[in-house]
Protein backbone atom coordinates (compact mmCIF):
# COMPACT_ATOMS: atom_id res chain seq x y z
CA UNK A 1 0.00 0.00 0.00
CA UNK A 2 0.76 3.88 -0.96
CA UNK A 3 4.31 3.80 -2.26
CA UNK A 4 4.44 7.62 -2.79
CA UNK A 5 4.27 9.20 0.61
CA UNK A 6 2.75 13.40 0.52
CA UNK A 7 3.87 15.22 3.23
CA UNK A 8 2.54 18.55 3.79
CA UNK A 9 5.60 20.90 4.90
CA UNK A 10 4.97 24.02 5.93
CA UNK A 11 8.23 24.69 7.54
CA UNK A 12 8.01 24.01 11.24
CA UNK A 13 8.87 21.87 13.80
CA UNK A 14 5.81 19.70 13.57
CA UNK A 15 6.30 19.31 9.69
CA UNK A 16 9.70 18.40 10.00
CA UNK A 17 8.47 15.28 12.56
CA UNK A 18 5.98 14.14 9.72
CA UNK A 19 9.18 14.65 7.04
CA UNK A 20 10.91 12.41 9.85
CA UNK A 21 8.45 9.85 10.27
CA UNK A 22 7.91 9.40 6.69
CA UNK A 23 11.94 8.96 6.20
CA UNK A 24 11.85 5.76 8.81
CA UNK A 25 8.68 4.50 6.65
CA UNK A 26 10.45 4.78 3.64
CA UNK A 27 13.20 3.00 5.16
CA UNK A 28 11.05 -0.08 5.27
CA UNK A 29 9.43 0.49 2.06
CA UNK A 30 10.63 2.53 -0.40
CA UNK A 31 9.24 5.15 -2.81
CA UNK A 32 8.67 9.00 -3.73
CA UNK A 33 8.74 11.00 -1.58
CA UNK A 34 7.13 14.18 -2.02
CA UNK A 35 7.07 17.40 0.17
CA UNK A 36 3.76 20.00 -0.29
CA UNK A 37 4.17 23.43 0.56
CA UNK A 38 1.91 25.51 -0.11
CA UNK A 39 1.58 29.43 0.21
CA UNK A 40 -1.96 30.84 1.70
CA UNK A 41 -3.27 32.84 -0.67
CA UNK A 42 -3.48 35.96 1.58
CA UNK A 43 0.27 35.97 1.44
CA UNK A 44 0.43 34.92 -2.42
CA UNK A 45 2.06 38.39 -3.33
CA UNK A 46 4.91 38.49 -0.51
CA UNK A 47 7.94 38.28 -2.76
CA UNK A 48 10.14 37.59 0.73
CA UNK A 49 8.16 34.64 1.83
CA UNK A 50 7.90 32.77 -1.68
CA UNK A 51 11.95 33.18 -1.47
CA UNK A 52 12.21 32.20 2.09
CA UNK A 53 9.59 28.85 1.53
CA UNK A 54 11.69 28.18 -1.90
CA UNK A 55 15.00 27.88 -0.23
CA UNK A 56 13.28 26.35 3.07
CA UNK A 57 12.14 23.70 0.96
CA UNK A 58 15.25 23.16 -1.23
CA UNK A 59 17.16 22.83 2.10
CA UNK A 60 14.75 20.17 3.76
CA UNK A 61 14.62 18.14 0.19
CA UNK A 62 18.95 18.27 0.42
CA UNK A 63 19.02 16.99 3.80
CA UNK A 64 16.14 14.70 2.94
CA UNK A 65 18.11 12.94 0.04
CA UNK A 66 20.82 12.96 2.82
CA UNK A 67 19.16 11.17 4.89
CA UNK A 68 17.79 8.33 2.78
CA UNK A 69 19.17 6.98 -1.08
CA UNK A 70 15.76 4.60 -1.57
CA UNK A 71 13.53 7.27 -2.08
CA UNK A 72 13.14 9.93 -4.84
CA UNK A 73 12.28 13.25 -3.33
CA UNK A 74 10.45 15.69 -5.18
CA UNK A 75 9.63 19.40 -3.59
CA UNK A 76 6.46 21.09 -4.83
CA UNK A 77 5.60 24.83 -4.35
CA UNK A 78 2.09 25.84 -4.78
CA UNK A 79 -0.11 28.96 -3.70
CA UNK A 80 -3.71 28.82 -2.95
CA UNK A 81 -5.72 27.35 -0.64
CA UNK A 82 -3.57 24.96 1.41
CA UNK A 83 -5.95 21.88 1.74
CA UNK A 84 -7.30 22.31 -1.60
CA UNK A 85 -3.59 22.28 -3.11
CA UNK A 86 -2.26 19.74 -0.99
CA UNK A 87 -5.07 17.17 -1.29
CA UNK A 88 -4.40 18.12 -5.08
CA UNK A 89 -1.17 16.46 -5.25
CA UNK A 90 -1.84 12.82 -3.61
CA UNK A 91 -2.19 10.41 -6.43
CA UNK A 92 -4.59 7.51 -5.96
CA UNK A 93 -2.60 4.79 -3.86
CA UNK A 94 -0.29 7.13 -1.83
CA UNK A 95 -0.20 8.04 1.81
CA UNK A 96 -0.76 11.68 3.15
CA UNK A 97 1.07 12.41 6.09
CA UNK A 98 0.81 15.95 8.16
CA UNK A 99 2.18 16.78 11.65
CA UNK A 100 0.04 18.35 14.23
CA UNK A 101 1.75 21.24 16.23
CA UNK A 102 1.59 20.71 20.35
CA UNK A 103 -1.48 21.61 22.33
CA UNK A 104 -0.49 25.20 22.91
CA UNK A 105 -0.37 25.64 19.33
CA UNK A 106 -2.87 28.01 17.46
CA UNK A 107 -6.07 26.29 16.66
CA UNK A 108 -5.88 27.04 13.35
CA UNK A 109 -2.42 25.44 13.09
CA UNK A 110 -4.16 22.18 14.77
CA UNK A 111 -7.23 22.01 12.66
CA UNK A 112 -5.34 21.26 9.39
CA UNK A 113 -4.33 18.15 10.21
CA UNK A 114 -8.21 17.29 10.77
CA UNK A 115 -9.83 19.33 7.47
CA UNK A 116 -7.14 17.18 5.41
CA UNK A 117 -8.31 14.26 7.35
CA UNK A 118 -11.62 15.07 5.88
CA UNK A 119 -11.05 16.41 2.42
CA UNK A 120 -8.19 13.35 1.62
CA UNK A 121 -9.30 10.38 -0.73
CA UNK A 122 -6.10 8.55 0.18
CA UNK A 123 -4.98 7.65 4.21
CA UNK A 124 -4.05 10.30 6.01
CA UNK A 125 -1.53 9.32 9.02
CA UNK A 126 -1.28 12.41 11.61
CA UNK A 127 1.99 12.54 13.04
CA UNK A 128 1.92 14.15 17.00
CA UNK A 129 5.53 16.30 17.59
CA UNK A 130 5.77 14.54 20.89
CA UNK A 131 8.42 11.59 20.15
CA UNK A 132 7.29 8.30 18.95
CA UNK A 133 9.91 6.29 19.99
CA UNK A 134 10.29 3.56 22.65
CA UNK A 135 6.74 2.29 21.81
CA UNK A 136 5.83 -1.03 20.82
CA UNK A 137 2.29 -2.84 18.97
CA UNK A 138 0.03 -1.27 16.40
CA UNK A 139 -3.47 -0.78 17.28
CA UNK A 140 -6.32 -0.84 14.79
CA UNK A 141 -9.89 0.15 15.85
CA UNK A 142 -12.46 -2.45 14.43
CA UNK A 143 -16.75 -3.56 14.09
CA UNK A 144 -18.58 -5.61 11.59
CA UNK A 145 -18.35 -2.94 8.95
CA UNK A 146 -16.38 -3.72 5.64
CA UNK A 147 -14.08 -0.44 5.93
CA UNK A 148 -13.32 -1.58 9.64
CA UNK A 149 -11.88 -4.79 7.84
CA UNK A 150 -9.89 -2.34 5.11
CA UNK A 151 -8.64 -0.29 8.30
CA UNK A 152 -7.65 -3.78 9.86
CA UNK A 153 -5.67 -4.95 6.81
CA UNK A 154 -4.01 -1.90 6.56
CA UNK A 155 -2.84 -2.17 10.13
CA UNK A 156 -2.09 -5.96 9.51
CA UNK A 157 0.26 -4.63 6.50
CA UNK A 158 2.14 -1.78 8.99
CA UNK A 159 2.46 -3.81 12.03
CA UNK A 160 3.80 -6.95 9.78
CA UNK A 161 6.52 -4.27 7.92
CA UNK A 162 7.27 -3.07 11.14
CA UNK A 163 7.61 -6.51 13.46
CA UNK A 164 5.26 -4.84 15.69
CA UNK A 165 2.54 -6.84 17.49
CA UNK A 166 -1.17 -5.81 15.99
CA UNK A 167 -3.98 -5.52 18.66
CA UNK A 168 -7.17 -5.36 17.42
CA UNK A 169 -9.70 -3.66 19.29
CA UNK A 170 -13.74 -3.88 19.31
CA UNK A 171 -15.78 -1.57 21.26
CA UNK A 172 -18.63 -1.99 22.96
CA UNK A 173 -20.57 1.10 23.53
CA UNK A 174 -23.42 -0.32 25.99
CA UNK A 175 -23.18 -3.60 27.60
CA UNK A 176 -25.62 -2.69 30.16
CA UNK A 177 -28.69 -1.26 28.50
CA UNK A 178 -31.71 -1.49 30.88
CA UNK A 179 -34.13 -4.26 30.70
CA UNK A 180 -31.99 -6.99 30.06
CA UNK A 181 -31.26 -10.03 31.71
CA UNK A 182 -28.09 -11.89 32.08
CA UNK A 183 -28.55 -14.50 29.61
CA UNK A 184 -29.32 -11.79 26.60
CA UNK A 185 -26.03 -9.60 28.04
CA UNK A 186 -23.93 -13.21 27.37
CA UNK A 187 -25.07 -13.57 23.82
CA UNK A 188 -24.41 -9.94 23.36
CA UNK A 189 -21.18 -10.74 24.47
CA UNK A 190 -20.88 -13.33 22.28
CA UNK A 191 -21.77 -11.90 19.41
CA UNK A 192 -19.53 -8.79 19.90
CA UNK A 193 -16.41 -11.31 20.87
CA UNK A 194 -17.33 -12.60 17.49
CA UNK A 195 -16.88 -9.38 15.40
CA UNK A 196 -13.25 -9.44 17.02
CA UNK A 197 -12.56 -12.52 16.19
CA UNK A 198 -13.93 -12.49 12.57
CA UNK A 199 -11.07 -9.82 11.95
CA UNK A 200 -8.97 -11.18 13.35
CA UNK A 201 -9.05 -14.64 11.58
CA UNK A 202 -9.41 -12.70 8.67
CA UNK A 203 -5.99 -11.01 9.46
CA UNK A 204 -4.12 -14.07 10.36
CA UNK A 205 -5.26 -15.80 6.93
CA UNK A 206 -3.39 -12.52 5.49
CA UNK A 207 -0.31 -12.30 7.89
CA UNK A 208 0.32 -15.78 8.93
CA UNK A 209 3.53 -14.89 10.49
CA UNK A 210 1.97 -11.47 12.20
CA UNK A 211 1.60 -11.78 15.97
CA UNK A 212 -2.18 -10.70 16.35
CA UNK A 213 -3.89 -9.92 19.97
CA UNK A 214 -8.16 -9.26 19.95
CA UNK A 215 -9.22 -7.28 22.50
CA UNK A 216 -13.03 -6.61 23.56
CA UNK A 217 -13.29 -3.15 25.45
CA UNK A 218 -16.20 -1.35 26.59
CA UNK A 219 -17.11 2.00 26.22
CA UNK A 220 -17.12 4.71 23.36
CA UNK A 221 -14.94 3.59 20.57
CA UNK A 222 -13.08 6.85 20.74
CA UNK A 223 -12.62 7.03 24.60
CA UNK A 224 -11.37 3.11 24.05
CA UNK A 225 -9.01 3.68 21.50
CA UNK A 226 -7.53 6.59 22.89
CA UNK A 227 -7.18 4.92 26.30
CA UNK A 228 -5.81 1.42 24.56
CA UNK A 229 -3.40 3.96 22.38
CA UNK A 230 -2.14 5.29 25.86
CA UNK A 231 -2.26 1.90 27.82
CA UNK A 232 -0.19 0.28 25.35
CA UNK A 233 1.74 2.97 24.16
CA UNK A 234 1.36 2.00 20.63
CA UNK A 235 3.42 3.08 17.19
CA UNK A 236 0.64 3.64 15.21
CA UNK A 237 -3.23 3.84 15.99
CA UNK A 238 -5.35 2.92 12.43
CA UNK A 239 -8.47 3.63 12.29
CA UNK A 240 -11.37 3.29 9.31
CA UNK A 241 -13.07 6.39 7.89
CA UNK A 242 -16.81 6.50 7.66
CA UNK A 243 -16.92 6.93 3.80
CA UNK A 244 -20.15 5.69 3.16
CA UNK A 245 -21.66 5.47 6.33
CA UNK A 246 -20.02 2.49 7.79
CA UNK A 247 -17.25 2.74 11.13
CA UNK A 248 -20.46 5.62 12.37
CA UNK A 249 -19.15 4.41 15.73
CA UNK A 250 -15.59 5.48 15.03
CA UNK A 251 -16.09 8.05 12.84
CA UNK A 252 -18.91 11.09 13.78
CA UNK A 253 -17.34 14.22 12.09
CA UNK A 254 -16.01 15.94 15.36
CA UNK A 255 -15.08 13.35 16.72
CA UNK A 256 -12.66 12.37 14.38
CA UNK A 257 -11.03 15.67 14.71
CA UNK A 258 -11.18 14.73 18.51
CA UNK A 259 -8.46 11.52 18.09
CA UNK A 260 -6.43 12.76 15.46
CA UNK A 261 -5.74 15.99 17.25
CA UNK A 262 -5.38 14.64 21.00
CA UNK A 263 -3.93 11.21 20.53
CA UNK A 264 -0.25 11.06 21.20
CA UNK A 265 0.82 8.83 18.64
CA UNK A 266 0.59 8.64 14.87
CA UNK A 267 -2.81 7.80 13.98
CA UNK A 268 -3.63 6.37 10.79
CA UNK A 269 -7.17 7.35 8.67
CA UNK A 270 -7.53 4.38 6.17
CA UNK A 271 -10.51 6.34 4.06
CA UNK A 272 -13.40 3.81 2.86
CA UNK A 273 -11.90 0.98 0.70
CA UNK A 274 -7.91 0.93 -0.45
CA UNK B 1 24.31 22.24 35.27
CA UNK B 2 22.97 24.05 32.13
CA UNK B 3 23.55 20.98 30.51
CA UNK B 4 20.99 21.73 27.72
CA UNK B 5 21.64 24.36 24.87
CA UNK B 6 18.51 26.90 23.88
CA UNK B 7 19.53 29.20 21.23
CA UNK B 8 17.81 32.81 20.35
CA UNK B 9 18.21 33.20 16.28
CA UNK B 10 16.74 35.85 14.40
CA UNK B 11 18.50 35.55 11.14
CA UNK B 12 20.65 38.63 12.16
CA UNK B 13 24.31 38.00 11.79
CA UNK B 14 25.34 38.21 15.63
CA UNK B 15 22.14 35.49 16.04
CA UNK B 16 24.32 33.15 13.62
CA UNK B 17 27.54 33.98 15.40
CA UNK B 18 25.34 33.33 18.93
CA UNK B 19 23.90 29.98 17.11
CA UNK B 20 27.40 28.85 15.79
CA UNK B 21 28.57 29.20 19.62
CA UNK B 22 25.75 26.73 20.68
CA UNK B 23 26.37 24.43 18.30
CA UNK B 24 29.76 23.79 19.49
CA UNK B 25 28.26 23.62 23.06
CA UNK B 26 25.66 21.46 21.93
CA UNK B 27 28.05 18.88 20.19
CA UNK B 28 29.71 19.10 23.13
CA UNK B 29 27.18 18.28 26.13
CA UNK B 30 24.14 16.56 24.94
CA UNK B 31 24.15 16.75 21.04
CA UNK B 32 20.73 18.53 21.80
CA UNK B 33 19.86 22.23 20.50
CA UNK B 34 16.92 24.08 20.75
CA UNK B 35 16.66 26.85 18.42
CA UNK B 36 13.71 29.51 18.91
CA UNK B 37 13.09 32.01 16.69
CA UNK B 38 10.59 34.55 18.44
CA UNK B 39 8.29 36.94 16.46
CA UNK B 40 8.07 40.03 17.97
CA UNK B 41 4.55 41.01 18.21
CA UNK B 42 4.58 43.89 20.97
CA UNK B 43 4.72 46.16 18.42
CA UNK B 44 1.92 49.18 19.63
CA UNK B 45 -0.17 48.47 16.03
CA UNK B 46 -0.61 45.04 15.25
CA UNK B 47 -1.84 44.07 11.80
CA UNK B 48 -3.15 40.40 12.02
CA UNK B 49 -1.73 40.01 8.34
CA UNK B 50 0.88 41.45 8.74
CA UNK B 51 1.80 39.15 12.13
CA UNK B 52 0.64 35.99 10.20
CA UNK B 53 3.37 37.01 7.44
CA UNK B 54 5.98 37.39 9.76
CA UNK B 55 5.19 34.37 11.26
CA UNK B 56 5.23 32.05 8.12
CA UNK B 57 8.36 34.52 6.50
CA UNK B 58 10.12 33.82 9.62
CA UNK B 59 9.12 29.66 9.70
CA UNK B 60 10.43 29.68 6.45
CA UNK B 61 13.79 31.30 7.70
CA UNK B 62 14.21 29.22 10.88
CA UNK B 63 13.37 25.61 8.80
CA UNK B 64 16.14 26.54 5.92
CA UNK B 65 18.89 27.34 8.57
CA UNK B 66 17.83 24.04 10.78
CA UNK B 67 18.21 21.90 7.62
CA UNK B 68 21.80 23.62 7.35
CA UNK B 69 22.66 22.92 10.50
CA UNK B 70 21.40 19.10 10.28
CA UNK B 71 23.28 18.62 7.30
CA UNK B 72 26.53 19.90 8.95
CA UNK B 73 25.83 18.22 11.92
CA UNK B 74 24.06 14.42 11.39
CA UNK B 75 24.86 13.98 15.12
CA UNK B 76 22.94 16.57 16.40
CA UNK B 77 19.32 16.43 17.54
CA UNK B 78 17.88 19.90 16.51
CA UNK B 79 14.79 21.51 17.50
CA UNK B 80 13.13 24.14 16.19
CA UNK B 81 10.15 26.75 17.51
CA UNK B 82 8.88 29.48 16.24
CA UNK B 83 7.00 31.79 18.87
CA UNK B 84 5.00 34.94 19.14
CA UNK B 85 5.89 37.42 22.18
CA UNK B 86 8.06 39.28 23.59
CA UNK B 87 11.79 38.02 23.01
CA UNK B 88 13.35 38.46 26.34
CA UNK B 89 10.15 36.64 27.91
CA UNK B 90 9.74 34.48 25.30
CA UNK B 91 13.74 33.27 25.73
CA UNK B 92 13.74 33.47 29.40
CA UNK B 93 10.63 31.26 29.99
CA UNK B 94 13.41 28.45 29.15
CA UNK B 95 15.84 29.64 31.71
CA UNK B 96 16.27 27.13 34.67
CA UNK B 97 18.86 24.75 36.22
CA UNK B 98 19.06 22.79 33.72
CA UNK B 99 19.40 25.06 30.30
CA UNK B 100 22.04 27.71 28.99
CA UNK B 101 20.37 30.35 26.82
CA UNK B 102 22.19 32.06 24.45
CA UNK B 103 21.67 35.31 22.62
CA UNK B 104 23.73 37.07 20.20
CA UNK B 105 25.14 40.73 20.71
CA UNK B 106 24.21 43.68 18.30
CA UNK B 107 27.60 45.35 17.22
CA UNK B 108 27.79 49.06 18.60
CA UNK B 109 27.78 51.67 15.67
CA UNK B 110 30.18 54.10 17.71
CA UNK B 111 32.77 52.12 18.24
CA UNK B 112 33.44 48.73 16.21
CA UNK B 113 35.29 47.00 18.41
CA UNK B 114 32.75 46.92 21.16
CA UNK B 115 29.71 45.12 21.01
CA UNK B 116 26.29 45.71 23.42
CA UNK B 117 23.14 43.33 23.57
CA UNK B 118 19.79 44.95 24.83
CA UNK B 119 18.57 41.58 24.48
CA UNK B 120 21.42 40.02 26.33
CA UNK B 121 21.53 42.72 29.69
CA UNK B 122 17.29 42.25 29.55
CA UNK B 123 18.08 38.37 29.40
CA UNK B 124 20.48 38.01 32.27
CA UNK B 125 18.52 40.60 34.61
CA UNK B 126 15.70 38.03 33.91
CA UNK B 127 16.92 34.76 34.20
CA UNK B 128 16.80 32.16 37.45
CA UNK B 129 19.67 30.00 35.21
CA UNK B 130 22.60 30.63 32.73
CA UNK B 131 22.46 33.24 29.96
CA UNK B 132 25.39 33.13 27.37
CA UNK B 133 25.62 36.53 24.88
CA UNK B 134 27.69 35.96 22.05
CA UNK B 135 29.41 39.17 19.84
CA UNK B 136 30.09 38.51 16.53
CA UNK B 137 33.75 36.66 16.47
CA UNK B 138 36.27 39.75 15.65
CA UNK B 139 39.97 38.52 14.39
CA UNK B 140 41.98 39.01 18.06
CA UNK B 141 43.41 35.40 18.94
CA UNK B 142 42.11 34.81 21.73
CA UNK B 143 42.59 32.73 24.35
CA UNK B 144 41.77 31.43 28.42
CA UNK B 145 38.32 31.56 30.21
CA UNK B 146 38.07 33.90 32.74
CA UNK B 147 36.10 33.97 35.99
CA UNK B 148 35.07 36.28 38.45
CA UNK B 149 35.23 34.93 41.66
CA UNK B 150 32.90 36.83 44.43
CA UNK B 151 31.88 36.17 48.05
CA UNK B 152 29.19 34.24 48.30
CA UNK B 153 28.97 30.46 48.71
CA UNK B 154 27.23 30.68 45.00
CA UNK B 155 29.92 31.71 43.26
CA UNK B 156 32.08 28.42 43.64
CA UNK B 157 29.47 27.67 41.39
CA UNK B 158 29.67 29.73 38.65
CA UNK B 159 33.66 28.90 38.91
CA UNK B 160 32.96 25.18 38.45
CA UNK B 161 31.01 25.91 35.69
CA UNK B 162 34.14 27.85 34.27
CA UNK B 163 36.17 25.22 35.11
CA UNK B 164 34.46 22.89 33.31
CA UNK B 165 33.81 24.85 30.22
CA UNK B 166 37.68 25.26 30.21
CA UNK B 167 38.35 21.56 30.86
CA UNK B 168 35.87 20.44 27.76
CA UNK B 169 37.36 23.24 25.46
CA UNK B 170 40.86 22.97 25.93
CA UNK B 171 41.39 26.42 27.70
CA UNK B 172 43.08 27.77 30.80
CA UNK B 173 40.76 28.77 33.57
CA UNK B 174 41.24 32.66 34.55
CA UNK B 175 39.95 33.10 38.58
CA UNK B 176 39.76 37.20 38.55
CA UNK B 177 38.67 38.72 42.05
CA UNK B 178 39.41 42.61 42.63
CA UNK B 179 40.54 43.72 46.12
CA UNK B 180 38.25 45.86 46.14
CA UNK B 181 35.22 43.86 46.10
CA UNK B 182 35.93 42.97 50.25
CA UNK B 183 33.13 43.57 51.84
CA UNK B 184 34.92 46.96 53.91
CA UNK B 185 33.64 45.63 57.03
CA UNK B 186 35.64 41.88 56.76
CA UNK B 187 38.76 44.31 57.59
CA UNK B 188 40.77 41.39 57.12
CA UNK B 189 44.05 41.51 55.69
CA UNK B 190 44.25 38.50 53.03
CA UNK B 191 40.88 37.68 53.17
CA UNK B 192 41.01 38.32 49.45
CA UNK B 193 43.16 35.50 49.04
CA UNK B 194 41.79 33.05 50.84
CA UNK B 195 38.73 33.24 49.11
CA UNK B 196 40.98 32.88 45.85
CA UNK B 197 42.31 29.77 47.75
CA UNK B 198 38.86 28.25 48.42
CA UNK B 199 38.02 28.68 44.50
CA UNK B 200 41.20 27.24 43.83
CA UNK B 201 40.99 23.95 46.04
CA UNK B 202 37.48 24.02 44.68
CA UNK B 203 38.85 23.79 40.76
CA UNK B 204 41.44 21.63 41.30
CA UNK B 205 39.62 18.94 43.26
CA UNK B 206 37.30 18.65 40.39
CA UNK B 207 39.53 19.28 37.24
CA UNK B 208 43.17 18.14 38.50
CA UNK B 209 44.58 18.70 35.20
CA UNK B 210 43.34 21.75 34.33
CA UNK B 211 45.65 24.48 34.15
CA UNK B 212 44.52 27.25 36.28
CA UNK B 213 45.85 30.93 37.19
CA UNK B 214 44.48 33.03 40.01
CA UNK B 215 44.66 36.85 39.60
CA UNK B 216 44.17 39.64 41.90
CA UNK B 217 43.73 42.81 40.89
CA UNK B 218 43.49 46.09 42.15
CA UNK B 219 40.75 47.42 39.74
CA UNK B 220 37.05 47.05 40.32
CA UNK B 221 35.71 43.89 39.61
CA UNK B 222 33.75 44.92 36.45
CA UNK B 223 37.11 46.79 34.45
CA UNK B 224 39.57 44.01 35.71
CA UNK B 225 37.44 41.74 33.83
CA UNK B 226 36.37 44.23 30.97
CA UNK B 227 40.38 44.30 30.51
CA UNK B 228 40.40 40.44 30.77
CA UNK B 229 37.66 39.86 28.39
CA UNK B 230 39.62 42.00 26.24
CA UNK B 231 41.86 38.48 24.97
CA UNK B 232 39.99 35.76 26.64
CA UNK B 233 37.50 33.46 24.55
CA UNK B 234 34.83 33.32 27.54
CA UNK B 235 34.24 35.81 30.52
CA UNK B 236 31.77 34.08 33.07
CA UNK B 237 30.09 35.75 36.17
CA UNK B 238 27.53 35.37 38.41
CA UNK B 239 24.77 38.05 39.71
CA UNK B 240 23.98 38.25 43.02
CA UNK B 241 20.46 40.07 43.33
CA UNK B 242 17.31 37.10 43.25
CA UNK B 243 14.40 37.69 42.00
CA UNK B 244 12.59 40.82 40.89
CA UNK B 245 14.84 43.05 42.69
CA UNK B 246 17.67 41.87 40.35
CA UNK B 247 15.37 43.10 37.19
CA UNK B 248 15.53 46.47 38.34
CA UNK B 249 19.46 46.16 39.32
CA UNK B 250 21.17 43.71 37.47
CA UNK B 251 24.71 43.57 39.35
CA UNK B 252 27.10 46.06 38.30
CA UNK B 253 29.57 43.35 37.00
CA UNK B 254 27.44 41.63 34.89
CA UNK B 255 25.66 44.86 33.52
CA UNK B 256 29.35 46.28 32.60
CA UNK B 257 30.26 43.04 31.25
CA UNK B 258 27.06 42.33 28.70
CA UNK B 259 26.57 46.18 27.73
CA UNK B 260 30.46 46.32 26.45
CA UNK B 261 30.70 42.53 25.14
CA UNK B 262 34.19 41.50 23.85
CA UNK B 263 33.96 37.91 24.10
CA UNK B 264 31.70 35.36 25.04
CA UNK B 265 30.16 36.19 28.06
CA UNK B 266 28.09 34.07 30.82
CA UNK B 267 25.52 35.43 33.32
CA UNK B 268 24.69 32.57 35.63
CA UNK B 269 21.81 33.73 38.59
CA UNK B 270 22.50 33.06 42.02
CA UNK B 271 20.59 29.31 42.33
CA UNK B 272 16.50 30.27 42.63
CA UNK B 273 15.53 27.01 44.85
CA UNK B 274 15.39 28.59 48.92
CA UNK B 275 15.78 32.04 47.26
CA UNK B 276 12.93 34.46 48.83
CA UNK B 277 10.97 35.97 45.51
CA UNK B 278 10.28 39.60 45.86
Amino acid sequence: MSATQVVAWDGSASAHAAVLWALERAHRRPGDLRLVTVIDDALALSHSVRIAAEQALAAEVEWVQRQSSNCTVTPVLRTGDPEREIVGQCPPGSLLIVGTPQHNAPYHRRSLAARLVRMSAVPVAVIPRSPWTDRAGVLVGVDDSPPALTAALVAADEAHSRGETLHVVHAWPSPERAGRDEDELTDEREIQERVVQRVVSRIRTAYPDLDVAGHLETGRPTAVLLRQAVIRSVVLLVVGSRGHGAIQGFFLGSVSHGLVLTCDCPVLVVKGEV
Amino acid sequence: MYEQTVVGWDGSPHADAALEWALERALRTDKRLRLIRVVDNTALYVNELETKRSIVHATFLLAARAAEVRLANPSLDLLTDVIRGDPGDVLNSYSSQKVLVVVGAQARDADGFWYGSRLGSRLAALTTGAVAVIPVRDSRPRSGVVVGVGDSPADTAVVLFAAEFAHATGEELHLVRSREDASPRSGRSGADEVVMDIALAAVTAAYPELRTHCHLDGEPSNIALLHRAQNATLVTVGTHHPGVLRRMFLGSVSHALVNNIRCATIVIAPDSTGDIRM
